[in-house]
C-alpha cells in the first residue's frame, strides 16, 4: 500500500468503512473509526464483543472469505482495500497495550483484528474519471467531445 | 467402531466446519510435542508455564512447559505436553522466529503462547506464591478452592474414570508446594493483585472437588465455595461479576444460598456422561451420593435459580465408548448423548463438551479417545440445539473457557 492511502487510513478526519457479509452473503458496512495502519498491518480495533462486524470477521477468518475497507475524505481521496483477516487477537500484552487506548474512550475492548490487503484501488472520482477515459473509450456521450461552437 | 477419516477428509465431508476449530478438537484429542527448540522460546518471564491445573499432564511432568497456546483466531488449545512414543500428537516447532504446529511433518499454522498475568511471581502477605492461588487463562482467573475429591476416599464411592485429580495433587504437593485449599485471604489478595492488569480478564471461574461432608450432603463444599467467593467478592464494586462454578449438583436451597449470598452469575454441574447406565459406571461416586435423575433434576432446578442462559453441564466426550461397557458405535452414543442433551436444552441448560484426554494418572488413561469425525459431529450438534433452544453461552464460551468446541462455535455460528 501507498503512503497516500497508510495517511489516509491513520487520518482521524478520514470516514472508514468496514464491509462485511452475514451468512446469506448480505454485505454488512459499519463506520469502524479504529481502522488503522500500525506495525506493518491494517488493525481495526472491535469495542463490542456481539457486534455484527465481529461475528462476520470471525466467519471471515474461518472461512477464508475476503472483507472490504473503504476510506475516503470527503470532496478528496478514496481507497477500496479488499483484504482477509489473519490473526484475532483477545488477550495478552499486545492486546493488554490497544484495550488501555479504548478504556481511556471510556470503552471497553473485544478484539483486535489484524487484516492483511489483498488489494487495493484508488476510488476517487478523478483517478476513475481518468481510467474510464482512458480504457473505455465508448463510455461517454458524444457532446463531451463536440467542438466547441 | 470409530471412523479413520484423517484432518483433511474430515474438513472436506464437513466444509461449514471452521477448520481452526476443527484442529483445536484433534489437537485436544492427539496432544502435541514441544519440540527442544519450541522449548527454548518459552520466556519464563513473559510466558505462561504450566504446572498448576487441576488435572495432570499426559507425560506425567508438571512445570516448565507452555501452559498451552492460542490459534490465529483467538482460539485457546489446552492440550497438555503429550510424548511422541505411543501416540500421534501434533508437534509445536519453532521455525525461523514463529512457533509453528506441524502434523506429520506438515507446517500447519502458526501458534501463540500465552502471556503470564503480572500477579503470577508475587507472593501473598501470608507468603503463598500468587499463582498457587489462582491459576490463569488467557482472559480467565482460575481458583481452585480444595483438590481433593473426596468420592476417592473410602466413602466416596469411587472417583470418576477418566479423572487423575487426586494423583495430580500429590505431584502437585511434592514438586511445586501446591495447597489442598485456599485461604481465603490468599485468594483476596490475589484477585486484588490480577485486577491492577487493565484488560488481562473478562471471568472469575471456580471449581474443587467433591466434598460430601456437612449436615446436608455437600453442605461443607458450598460453605467454602461461599467463604472463597466472599473473598473474591471483597475486589468488586458490583454485587455480581462475571463468575462461573463448576461443581457438583448441589440441591435448590445450597443453590440458592450461593446465589444470594455471593457475586456468582453462573453454574455449570458436570454430570459427565449423558447416560444413566454409564453415568453409574464412569462416576461411581456421583450415581451413589446424587444419583443421575437427581442430578438432572437439580440442574433445572438450578435454570430457576440463576435464570435462564447461566447454567451448564459438561461431559467428557469419548468416554461413553469405552469398551467393553460404552456404546457400541459412534452413532449410536452421538445420538443418544445429543437427543439428551436436547432434552435439557428445552429446559434451559446447556451441555457442553471436553474432550475426553487419557491421562496415564486415572482408571481409564489406557484407552483411546474418540474419532476426529465423532468429536465435529458432536461439536455441531451440541451448538445446533443450542441455537434451536435460543441459549446463550457466554459464560463459558470461546474467551471466558475455551475447552469446549462446541462452545467455540456460538461466536460465529
Amino acid at each position: 500500500m501507498g503512503n497516500e492511502i497508510l495517511e489516509l487510513l491513520n487520518d482521524e478526519e478520514s470516514t472508514k468503512i468496514l464491509v462485511t457479509v452475514d451468512e446469506k452473503g448480505l454485505p454488512h458496512p459499519v463506520v469502524k473509526s479504529s481502522l488503522r495502519y500500525s506495525g506493518g498491518d491494517i488493525v481495526y480495533l472491535e469495542y463490542l464483543e456481539s457486534s455484527r462486524s465481529n461475528r462476520f470477521m470471525t466467519r471471515s477468518l474461518w472461512y477464508k472469505r475476503d472483507i472490504v475497507i473503504l476510506i475516503a475524505r470527503p470532496g478528496e481521496k478514496s481507497f477500496l482495500v479488499i483484504a482477509h483477516p489473519v490473526r484475532a487477537l483477545v488477550s495478552g500484552k499486545e492486546f493488554q497495550r490497544y484495550y488501555e487506548e479504548a478504556w481511556r474512550k471510556n470503552l471497553d475492548l473485544s478484539t483486535i483484528w489484524i487484516l492483511e490487503p489483498v488489494r487495493v484501488s484508488d476510488q476517487s472520482l478523478s483517478v476513475r474519471v481518468a481510467e474510464e477515459t482512458a480504457r473505455r473509450p465508448y463510455f461517454t456521450h458524444l457532446d463531451r467531445l463536440a467542438k466547441e461552437a | 467402531m470409530a471412523s479413520a477419516l484423517g484432518f483433511d477428509e474430515v474438513a472436506a465431508k464437513y466444509p461449514d466446519f471452521p477448520q481452526l476449530i476443527m484442529r483445536k478438537i484433534d489437537l485436544h484429542r492427539r496432544g502435541a510435542y514441544y519440540t527442544e527448540s519450541a522449548l527454548q522460546a518459552v520466556d519464563p518471564s513473559r510466558h505462561q508455564t504450566g504446572g498448576t491445573h487441576i488435572f495432570g499432564t499426559r507425560d506425567g511432568k508438571l512445570s516448565y512447559r507452555p501452559e498451552a497456546f492460542t490459534l490465529r483466531d483467538g482460539t485457546l488449545v489446552l492440550t497438555t505436553p503429550t510424548p511422541l512414543e505411543g501416540n500421534d500428537p501434533y508437534v509445536v516447532d519453532r521455525i525461523g522466529e514463529k512457533l509453528i504446529l506441524l502434523d506429520k511433518g506438515k507446517e500447519i499454522d502458526e501458534i501463540f503462547y500465552w502471556d503470564k498475568p503480572d500477579y503470577y511471581d508475587k507472593k501473598t502477605s501470608r507468603g503463598t506464591l500468587m499463582q498457587n492461588v489462582i491459576g490463569s487463562r488467557p482472559q480467565r482467573l482460575y481458583i481452585t478452592p480444595n483438590r481433593f475429591c473426596h468420592f476417592w476416599s473410602e466413602e466416596g464411592g469411587g472417583g470418576c474414570g477418566f479423572c487423575d485429580i487426586v494423583n495430580n495433587l500429590k505431584q502437585q504437593r511434592a514438586e511445586i508446594k501446591m495447597p489442598t485449599r485456599l485461604d481465603p485471604r490468599d485468594v483476596s489478595e490475589t484477585v486484588r493483585e490480577a485486577l491492577k492488569e487493565k484488560g488481562r480478564f473478562t471471568a472469575v471461574f471456580l471449581t474443587s472437588g467433591s466434598d460430601f461432608r456437612g449436615k446436608e450432603a455437600f453442605d461443607k463444599e458450598v460453605d467454602f465455595y461461599i467463604e472463597i467467593m466472599k473473598a473474591v467478592g471483597e475486589n468488586f464494586a458490583a454485587e455480581k461479576f462475571p463468575s462461573q462454578l463448576l461443581c457438583t449438583a448441589f440441591t435448590r436451597d445450597q443453590l440458592q444460598r450461593l446465589y444470594d449470598e455471593t457475586g456468582l452469575t453462573s453454574v455449570t454441574m458436570d454430570i459427565e456422561v449423558l447416560n444413566e447406565r454409564l453415568f453409574g459406571i464412569i462416576c461411581p461416586g456421583k450415581a451413589k451420593w446424587i444419583g443421575y435423575q437427581e442430578w438432572k433434576r437439580r440442574l433445572i432446578d438450578a435454570v430457576e435459580v440463576f435464570g435462564p442462559n447461566r447454567v451448564g453441564t459438561g461431559i467428557v466426550s469419548g468416554v461413553e465408548l469405552v469398551p467393553p461397557f460404552g456404546f457400541p458405535s459412534e452413532d449410536e452414543a452421538l445420538d443418544s448423548v445429543l437427543g439428551e442433551a436436547g432434552e435439557l436444552a428445552a429446559q434451559g441448560v446447556s451441555t457442553v463438551n471436553m474432550i475426553w484426554v487419557p491421562r496415564p494418572g486415572s482408571p481409564l488413561g489406557h484407552h483411546k479417545n474418540a474419532s476426529l469425525e465423532y468429536y465435529v459431529r458432536l461439536a455441531q450438534g451440541l451448538q445446533a440445539i443450542r441455537r434451536k433452544h435460543g441459549l446463550e453461552i457466554d459464560f463459558d464460551d470461546y474467551r471466558r473457557c475455551g475447552n469446549h468446541p462446541d462452545s467455540d462455535l456460538a461466536r460465529g455460528l
